[in-house]
């Protein structure tokens, strides 16, 4: 039998920062999608809506960024 | 190629590409609390992390089930709340507390199918109030009719069905009348609110209803299959009652679940998409008349196509609405070389859809939710679509 040896559960070994970071993402493309839905079927977005965009489509890449600290 | 979100499973994109009309999807668009709630909380049993003595959906404080119970009781002026999932598992679950083998229900000739069903299925008998002329419930009917079934059957209706606004027309009908008659025989009022419920101010109690039904993902933009059941301390004794059962070996006892819904009833996504939606469709509802004054831009557009007509009535309260386009678009159709398709396939081209393909005769669409751009851009198309057809303007 193989089995693998356990430890213990702490901030070692569980990236909660990771974890934070593939929510925040997938959250911050949710709004993103909502953007996509309001604007339908043209996708014009109106200046704010393009400013709104421009800072959710940073915050995605600041998650991706901390996704490849923690796990690559 | 199309984008696949498991095998066999594309990835659904018609509110990202178009501008969706289809009448029983508008209100039930997820939030984006809500999407992100369903990204979290997907998981089957997720909702039970933290359930704990007495083991009952309702009492579970994280994710606030609990709150959410006794804030929608309070947000539908009702004593007592229950999640279900879907309309229709109200309908049921009131049908199974109150209506016996034989005994006679009053719905009204405009009513969901499921409110039938839920009379077959505790083998009750459906006696109709007929809608007038004008496709509306009235009291006067419902009266006429109540004294008819109590000829027949010699004794009132268990129950009486009443839809607010009926899914065929988009029509506000007389609730309080209707229930003040009912209430006149000691028989208790079924609000059936899936087209007002989470898109326009509803007060049960106001009303008169003794039970309040809304539909989650009809009109609380919460996912498949959810909705609320709100009733008064009266009646919740009997239809939200706790199990008595008992094993006849085991001794097994169920602690307080509720009978009418065999326990817990609503769990994962649909749970805490509805709950995740909720703070913004309490507000929402307050922007009623923005969402009608919306809907009037398409249908004064509509109208404007010569031979065009709203079979709902008129002016338009809701944002459902059932267009009778025989003298105009249908004229086309017959002629044209895409027959009856030609309506929903130059809506496409336009990125519209939602409108039953094939159909130019009498369709219904919905505008609710979409933005004051969107109904714009809306209202161009068929005027544009009827004049690429030779319709004239008005």
């Amino acid at each position: 039998m193989r089995i693998t040896k356990c430890r213990i559960y702490n901030d070692d070994i569980m990236s909660q920062k990771a974890i934070d970071a593939v929510f925040a993402g997938l959250f911050y493309l949710t709004d993103i999608r909502t953007i996509l839905r309001r604007t339908a079927p043209l996708h014009q977005l109106k200046d704010e809506e393009k400013a709104t965009a421009r800072k959710t489509i940073d915050a995605v890449r600041k998650q991706l960024t901390v996704l490849e600290e923690e796990l690559l | 190629m199309t984008m696949k979100c498991a095998a066999g499973i594309e990835t659904r994109i018609v509110d990202e590409s178009s501008i969706n009309l289809d009448p029983i999807q508008a209100a039930g668009r997820l939030t984006p609390e809500a999407m992100k709630a369903v990204i979290a909380w997907g998981d089957g049993y997720s909702v039970c992390d933290h359930c704990h003595k007495p083991f009952r959906l309702d009492y579970v404080t994280n994710p606030p089930i609990a709150d959410f119970h006794s804030d929608l009781s309070k947000w539908l002026g009702m004593d007592q709340s229950q999640v279900v999932p879907g309309a229709r598992r109200a309908f049921q679950e009131v049908t199974g507390a109150l209506v016996s083998k034989g005994e006679p229900v009053m719905m009204t000739g405009m009513g969901h199918y499921t409110a039938y069903l839920s009379v077959e299925v505790v083998n009750g008998v459906v006696r109709e109030i007929p809608p007038t002329p004008d496709h509306h419930i009235t009291a006067d009917t419902a009266a006429e009719r109540i004294e008819a079934v109590i000829r027949e059957f010699g004794y009132a209706p268990k129950l009486l069905f009443i839809d607010a606004v009926d899914f065929m027309y988009g029509n506000f009908h007389d609730v309080k009348g209707v229930a003040k008659v009912a209430h006149q025989y000691d028989i208790p009022v079924l609000y059936n609110g899936v087209y007002t419920v989470g898109v326009l101010p509803v007060n049960g109690k106001d009303l008169g209803a003794d039970f309040v039904v809304g539909s989650g993902h009809k009109s609380m933009a919460a996912p498949a299959p959810s909705g609320v059941l709100a009733t008064t301390d009266e009646y919740a004794d009997v239809v939200l009652r706790t199990t008595k059962i008992s094993g006849d070996v085991t001794g097994r006892k169920f602690g307080i679940k509720q009978v009418g819904i065999l326990g817990c009833s609503l769990m994962g996504a649909p749970i805490v998409g509805l709950i995740a939606s909720f703070p913004a469709v309490k507000e929402r509802v307050k922007h009623w008349d923005e969402e009608v004054a919306n809907h009037r831009i398409v249908t004064d557009a509509l109208l404007s196509i010569e031979g065009t007509k709203i079979a709902s009535e008129f002016p338009r309260r809701h944002t459902l609405t059932r267009m009778d386009t025989s003298a105009s678009f249908d004229v086309v159709a017959r002629t044209h070389k895409k027959r009856g398709f030609f309506l929903s396939s130059a809506l496409a081209k336009r990125g519209i859809t939602g409108i039953m393909p094939g159909v130019t005769k009498q369709w219904k669409f919905n505008t609710y939710g979409l933005s004051r751009e969107q109904v714009e851009y809306l209202a161009g198309a068929f005027v544009d679509i009827a004049e690429e057809n030779g319709l004239r303007i008005a």
